[in-house]
């Protein structure tokens, strides 16, 4: 029997009535689907690209006979492990697209799917404390002003009215040269942007199967023919792989091999605090960025840790670096206690963009590679993926992001930007 | 936190004072980085300023060996070639 | 009445931790308070009657302390004021200090009348995830709401002030470590060190014992605190036991490490605390490790559960024994343990009115029930606290007791008026350190609490965080795990004796484990009833969330906040994992709890940076010359901070670059180069080694002569450039330039080790050891010719390379091509540097000899469109997109050259390195700058290239920049446009060699 699928629209007025009978009316955001035997598409992997791929393929393809398989629970991966950062200021006209289409896709992203991400773009500075790194700005800003992103370079004393706790004057071991300002760049709730694609692609009759890890991908004859899943074979002819870090181990057996690298990323978060900051700061040089989100907690990440492996613990010497960073920008902070640091596992590519696109074998499609940057590509990602697989017009969106590339060596290479995580 | 013994000089110390080259790979040949054991190239940064190879597992952190340059140990327990 | 403090004389059991001998004065919101030396912050409160001390953190119910502990989710208080203001401190872990100042966080106007409240009338409307189905539309109303979302939400103030104390790391190494020194603590420690063994024992507490003061009994024949004071102190005499108190072991780590926080001294102005650190962060690493963390005491989860008054029973016991404060005068107590009767007996002794003891189990048979019933205590079993009522910050006046039986019926409910409510829901093992190191802690249904279940070798769970509660069970379970660690450590050479002293204590009653969750039947009373009181998460809450699909506990946390408090949880972990299944979310199995993350307590950011703050946080790296240059501009590049300019008094920086500039072109000036790296590279290896790693093919160099190189990745793209001069037959020198000194060295010790180990070489990185002066300009002839020496470069030319002595000391000149012009490096010993600049300034003097620095460096190359690393390089560039091309080789299999071959890196249209001159020659376009062909056209314009340097020349006397241009080489001539500040300026791509085809026209 297919799972009821939730109809009942969030407003204000649905939950008037639901608080007069103490929510006892609501129904799962997402029904728990059991696998079926056979999809016309199979997404291995719940997490944002995945699901935001499942739901633009329903919504604007029509394809809905799609099963999304996660084999934890959904999010489990660095959908809930980032500092849900969003900004589009990228330095390559291939990022800067795909960046772009995704920052749109966010300031509508709460009707869209009749789910309150808590987009909040509160503005977004990237501080330049060399001269280098300033001039890397500059021609981040300008790029972004001929592409129509609207960002640019602001002076110290700017960014001392847009962080009152930042400590900057002779006394510091770098000086303030100056910000990119990205006045829409901001954050938004990670896990809700997650549980709202998977509501939605579930309304559109998208089954969304948790705790079904994939083992293998099957092949008939250079084809797709499904997926084997410790719940059971799954036929599909259509198999888009967006499993982060696990893509590499399942695509291996296909004979493909992704220059991926997995390591740690760590953040952590402050006790809750009345607000003391109001945009996201991002200081490259300095090796940190923080926000404040709406709880109150500061979310401080820095950079990543110095081994590769898939452990989610995380060195202790990276907090150390990203604490010291910190302080160094905001000495006030050091009463100021942490309350819990996490790691997710990146999957960081050579030149720091993802890779998008078929993969040789008729009906498989990858989207990974997204290191430390993914969570804001996921609107972008999923509407550039679905129309890739679908055989969309905005398939160009992602088109640039092809495998191929790192054997021609024609890289986006984006990681002078993305000297540190965000 | 690793704790990593240099093969060449002896030390035992933190990872911070070594630094991690990657896979023990030939030019350009892409290797999956497994999750299991792993063989790395290692630098005793802070120390004698030897590479070494490391193999280690990359989801339980435990490391079981480690070699100078040239000679390669055989298969550890667990690891696949 | 409300809590208080007992008199001096009333009984020589109560108060022993406070000297009623010692005042100490202290503040709450402003109001003088007094307590003793020895008191907490929270007893203090506690005996001054105060009730409540905080409100929630969504529908701002006031709230008061609940627990002795660091699981107290309530007592969260702002200490300390100007740059000692410390928000979010846990009352309950303060020891109290004469003077501290401490105010209520989170309501406003004031603590009693908090405007935040209203939003209790609101509860209906914010069930878990509210937020997620509301303020979506108007979609820009959106920033109003969650401005006003962000005032209501957080705790405390976050402090504006830099913090005047200073941290400090240790490292340390250990046999065993032990967690914490309560009895099971110690008697592991007594174990393990009886083998031997190096062990650490860190305990959170001031002082040991854990919660050993709250119980009767005898060890070895004393009472409990003797054999705690004894064992302390044969542990501390012994030489291979470190006891720590104060410090709390914060996380677990991979390789035995354990990061500790140790309060070294107390929150007062940090002159008083002399040179001593506010907290010291121990990082130490132990081959095993003992988890002797204890246990919490489970509150109770029924309707309106959270009042100011509501106090955990063995939390007030231990209130009274150590601080001789009593919670209330009229007292009903609620437990499904023994100790409720415990705490009944002791507050009776101090004189207070326990009106009831309200007993969940159906048939409670324990000697100590027995003892209390057979007293005269009214005692009713099979019964619950299904409600409570209150006044505001008063707290609790009455609660509604019903049987438990019968609890769907009309009858048997009785409402009995109180000021205090003590409950107690049997105990919590608390050793979630473990799951730091990923192990899974599984639910233990019986005991209803989790269990450490499959955790990793060497580390040991004993006491009651192993489950073992009575006193005789904990302490016997504290040897069992210290010799256990012996064991993985010695291996069979440990000992196996077991814990030996005889052990008298009152057994508990083991008949049914009820747990903490009496019967609670309609919803509205679910949605009252708090499981995560620090969070405001009810019964209810969790049921909503179960019932629109967030069961799983990740989910069931993220969505309702459960556990995601200060307090992490450790007051609500176990009674929501117990919770959970009945409500149909994921069964409470070994799988069914969420990560437990580091740290145990929230600890300082300061503790975590430790010294790396200000001078230390990225410690400068300085050249033999650094100190010389006062006078400078200096900016940071790389881990130096190097002269960018020498103004002179009243020069304006461009002026005095160009004034640089002008006395390199006509004159001379002397640059520090002793940031770049010099690199020995010897062997008769050596030239083949260098072939490999360079581009340019460097290997047949004639002796005494050098060759300009490029260094790519394995990608083909430009990573250094540099000069690489031939000593002798197998000895090379290879410098770069400034600010990259650290990475050639280690990319080429790189290969040298590992895939080009064959080759005969020898690499020695000497950048510390010389100093490099560069004369540049056409009087560097004449200023050399002044110093004494036996290098003679008057027969140099643009290739020579020298060894020799100069001005006394060894040196070595090269003819370097930085500026294109005259120009003579000189490496000199690091030691002999300031002296021979000096020397230089001053035998140049009438000749006008001028310090430059990196400003005017990279003018110079500007005008002879050189191209610099740091600019016109980022690290997706090639040979031949800086028109370097004839500098690759065409044989040798360099590192890079298969990249370099690639498709993308060889076609035609690949950004290459043009000049750009603008049609205003006055104007500079800053670097970064696009150039477009259309400044007309509407975004997203077509883009051909951007400025990567750019600057005024005074030699040229017009500004002149660089450029990376899409096909730009057969672009020349072409028009484009630069857009600055809004308005379009034309300008015309040009070659790069400026110097030699610019005309000195203005």
């Amino acid at each position: 029997m297919p799972p009821r699928r939730p109809t009942r629209r969030y407003t204000l007025t649905s939950l008037l009535k639901e608080a007069r009978r103490q929510h006892r009316g609501w129904e799962p955001a997402w029904p728990k689907a059991e696998p079926k035997a056979s999809y016309e598409i199979v997404i291995a992997g719940g997490g944002g690209h995945g699901l935001a791929t499942a739901y633009y393929l329903a919504k604007l393809h029509g394809i809905r006979n799609i099963a999304v398989v996660e084999k934890g629970w959904l999010g489990g991966g660095n959908a809930a492990r980032n500092t849900a950062i969003i900004r589009s200021d990228y330095l390559r006209p291939e990022s800067m697209a795909l960046y772009r289409l995704s920052h749109s896709l966010f300031e509508h992203l709460s009707t869209e799917l009749d789910f309150n991400v808590m987009y909040s773009p509160r503005g977004l500075v990237e501080l330049a404390y060399t001269r280098q790194h300033m001039e890397l700005l500059a021609r981040t800003a300008d790029a972004n002003t001929h592409y129509g992103i609207k960002s640019w370079m602001i002076p110290p004393d700017e960014v001392r009215k847009l962080l009152p706790l930042l400590d900057d004057g002779p006394h510091k071991r770098y000086p303030l040269f100056g910000a990119l300002w990205q006045p829409r760049g901001g954050i938004a709730r990670h896990d809700a942007v997650i549980w709202a694609y998977a509501r939605m692609a579930a309304q559109l009759g998208i089954d969304i199967i948790e705790n079904c890890e994939i083992e293998r991908i099957e092949t008939i004859g250079g084809r797709i023919s499904g997926v084997r899943t410790s719940r059971g074979t799954i036929s599909a002819g259509t198999v888009l792989v967006a499993t982060a870090a696990d893509t590499p181990a399942l695509l291996a057996s296909l004979g493909i091999n992704l220059p991926i690298e997995p390591v740690a990323l760590q953040a952590f978060v402050s006790e809750p605090l009345k607000p003391a900051l109001d945009v996201v700061a991002i200081a490259g040089e300095v090796e940190g960025y923080i926000s404040q989100s709406d709880k109150g907690e500061l979310v401080i990440g820095g950079a990543t840790d110095k081994a590769p492996g898939y452990s989610r613990r995380g060195a202790f010497a990276s907090i150390e670096d990203t604490a010291a960073s910190m302080l160094e920008l905001f000495p006030s902070l050091s009463r100021v206690r942490m309350m819990r640091h996490w790691a997710g596992t990146v999957d960081i590519t050579p030149d720091r963009s993802p890779i998008i696109g078929a993969l040789g074998l008729q009906g498989l499609f990858v989207n990974c590679g997204w290191g430390t940057g993914g969570f804001k590509a996921i609107p972008g990602s999923g509407y550039g993926t679905a129309s890739l697989i679908a055989g969309g017009k905005a398939a160009h969106v992602v088109a640039p992001f092809g495998l191929d590339r790192f054997r021609q060596g024609r890289l986006i290479d984006e990681s002078a930007a993305s000297a540190v995580a965000h | 936190m690793l704790l990593i013994t240099c093969p060449v000089c002896a030390v035992t110390a933190e990872e911070t004072e070594f630094s991690c080259g990657g896979l023990h790979v030939q030019p350009g040949e892409t290797r999956r980085y497994a999750r299991g054991v792993v063989r790395e190239y290692w630098l005793c940064a802070a120390g004698c300023g030897s590479w070494f190879g490391l193999a280690r597992h990359s989801v339980n952190q435990r490391i079981l060996g480690s070699w100078t340059m040239g000679k390669e140990p055989p298969l550890f327990p667990g690891e696949t070639a | 009445m409300t809590s208080s403090r007992i008199p001096k004389d009333k009984d020589p059991r109560f108060g022993r931790l406070i000297d009623r001998d010692a005042p100490l004065a202290f503040t709450f919101n402003g109001k003088k308070l007094k307590g003793f030396a020895g008191d907490t912050l929270a007893s203090a409160l506690l005996a001054n009657g105060v009730r409540t001390l905080a409100r929630s953190v969504k529908y701002h119910r006031p709230r008061g302390i609940m627990s002795v502990g660091a699981d107290d989710p309530n007592a969260i208080v702002q200490t300390g004021t100007g740059d000692l203001r410390t928000p979010n401190q846990n009352a309950t872990r303060i020891p109290l200090e004469a003077g501290l100042a401490v105010a209520s966080q989170n309501a406003w106007p004031s603590l009693g009348f908090d405007a935040g409240a209203l939003l209790e009338r609101a509860r209906p409307l914010m069930p878990p995830g509210f937020q997620y189905k509301a303020f979506k539309r108007p979609l820009k109303a959106w920033r109003a709401y969650e401005k006003a979302i962000r005032k209501i939400a957080g705790y405390g103030t976050a402090p504006d002030k830099p913090d005047p104390d200073r941290y400090e790391h240790v490292n340390a190494h250990a046999d065993v470590l032990i967690v914490g020194g309560g009895i099971a603590g110690l008697a592991a420690a007594e174990a393990a060190a009886s083998e031997g063994l190096k062990v650490f024992l860190a305990e959170a507490a001031p002082r040991l014992g854990g919660i050993a003061d709250a119980y009767e009994g005898r060890i070895d024949g004393m009472p409990v605190l003797d054999w705690v004071r004894r064992t302390a102190a044969k542990l501390a005499a012994a030489e291979n036991v470190h006891l720590l108190v104060h410090a709390e072991v914060s996380g677990l780590y991979d390789h035995g490490l354990a990061v500790i926080v140790e309060n070294v001294t107390p929150d007062t102005r940090p002159e008083e605390a002399g040179n001593m650190p506010r907290q010291r962060l121990w990082k130490l690493r132990a081959k095993a490790v003992v988890l002797a963390t204890g246990a919490f005491e489970k509150p109770l989860v029924f309707p309106e559960n959270d009042r100011p008054g509501i106090m955990l029973a063995t939390s007030a016991r231990l209130y009274l024994r150590r601080y001789g404060v009593v919670p209330g005068q009229k007292i009903v107590i609620a437990t499904s343990s023994d100790e409720g009767y415990r705490t009944a007996t002791d507050l009776a002794a101090a004189g207070a009115d326990i009106s009831r003891i309200v007993d969940l189990r159906i048939a409670p048979d324990g000697a100590l029930f027995h003892m209390v019933k057979s007293g005269g205590q009214s005692i009713s079993v099979a019964s619950a606290p299904v409600s409570t009522r209150g006044k505001g910050t008063r707290g609790i006046t009455d609660v509604t007791i019903a049987n438990r039986l019968t609890v769907d019926g009309p009858a048997l409910r009785s409402v009995m008026s109180c000021d205090t409510l003590l409950v107690s829901g049997g105990w919590a093992p608390a050793p979630m350190l473990a799951g730091h190191l990923g192990a899974r802690l599984s639910f233990d249904r019986e005991l209803g609490a989790f269990r450490p279940g499959d955790v990793p070798k060497g580390l040991i769970v004993a006491g009651a965080a192993n489950g073992k509660f009575d006193l005789a069970l904990a302490v016997g379970d504290g040897w069992r795990g210290g010799v256990e660690a012996a064991r993985h450590i010695l291996g069979a050479a440990a000992r196996e004796a077991g814990f030996s002293a005889a052990v008298e204590a009152t057994q508990d009653d083991p008949a049914e484990a009820i747990g903490s969750l009496p019967d609670i039947s309609t919803p509205e009373e679910r949605l009252r009833a708090f499981v995560d009181v620090q969070t405001d998460t009810t019964v209810g809450d969790m049921e909503i969330a179960v019932r629109e699909g967030y069961g799983a506990p990740e989910h069931l946390k993220r969505y309702t906040g459960l556990g995601l408090g200060t307090d992490q949880g450790k007051s609500s972990v176990a009674n929501a994992a117990a919770i959970l299944p009945r409500l149909g979310g994921t069964a409470a199995d070994s799988s069914a709890h969420t990560t437990f993350r580091p740290p145990w307590t929230p600890i300082a950011f300061g503790a975590i940076a430790g010294a790396r703050r200000g001078p230390l946080f990225r410690p400068v790296r300085t050249t033999p010359l650094t100190h010389l240059f006062g006078d400078a501009i200096l900016e940071p590049l790389g881990l130096w901070r190097l002269p960018a300019a020498f103004p002179q008094p009243g020069e304006t920086r461009e002026n005095a670059i160009r004034r640089e500039v002008r006395t390199v072109r006509g004159g001379i000036g002397i640059f520090d180069a002793s940031a770049g790296a010099k690199i020995l590279v010897s062997g008769t290896g050596a030239g083949e080694f260098l072939d490999r790693m360079s581009a340019t093919d460097v290997g047949d160099t004639p002796i005494g002569t050098s060759r300009y190189a490029l260094f790519l990745n394995e990608e083909g793209f430009v990573i250094e450039d540099g000069i690489v001069a031939r000593l002798r037959e197998d000895r090379f020198l290879v410098s770069t330039g400034v600010g990259r000194a650290a990475s050639l060295s280690g990319w080429f010790e790189r290969w040298h080790q590992t895939l080009l180990r064959d080759l005969d070489v020898f690499i020695v990185d000497e950048t510390e050891r010389w100093a490099q002066i560069l004369l540049a300009g056409p009087q560097v002839p004449e200023l050399l010719s002044r110093i004494p020496g036996d290098i003679d470069i008057s027969s140099f030319t643009v290739d020579s390379f020298a060894e020799g002595d100069v001005n006394g000391a060894p040196a070595r000149a090269l003819a370097s091509r930085y500026t294109a012009g005259a120009e003579v490096e000189l490496s000199i010993p690091a030691g002999n540097a300031p002296a021979f600049w000096n020397f230089l300034l001053e035998a140049g003097r009438d000749i006008g000899v001028a310090r430059f620095g990196m400003d005017a460096m990279q003018r110079l190359r500007l005008e002879a469109g050189a191209f610099d690393l740091d600019r016109e390089t980022d690290g997706t560039v090639t040979p031949y997109d800086l028109g370097l091309g004839d500098l690759v080789s065409s044989e040798s299999d360099f590192i890079g050259r298969s990249g370099l071959e690639r498709p993308a890196l060889t076609r035609p249209n690949r950004r290459h390195l043009v000049g750009v001159l603008l049609d205003d020659k006055m104007l500079t376009p800053p670097p970064g700058s696009h150039l477009i062909l259309d400044p007309e056209e509407p975004t997203p314009r077509r883009v051909v290239g951007h400025i990567t340097t750019s600057g005024y020349s005074p030699t040229l006397r017009r500004s002149l920049a660089l450029a990376l241009v899409s096909a730009g080489e057969k672009h020349l001539g072409d028009r484009v446009f630069v857009m600055m500040t809004g308005d379009a300026h034309g300008a015309e791509i040009t070659v790069t060699d400026f110097l030699g085809t610019v005309g000195d026209d203005a």
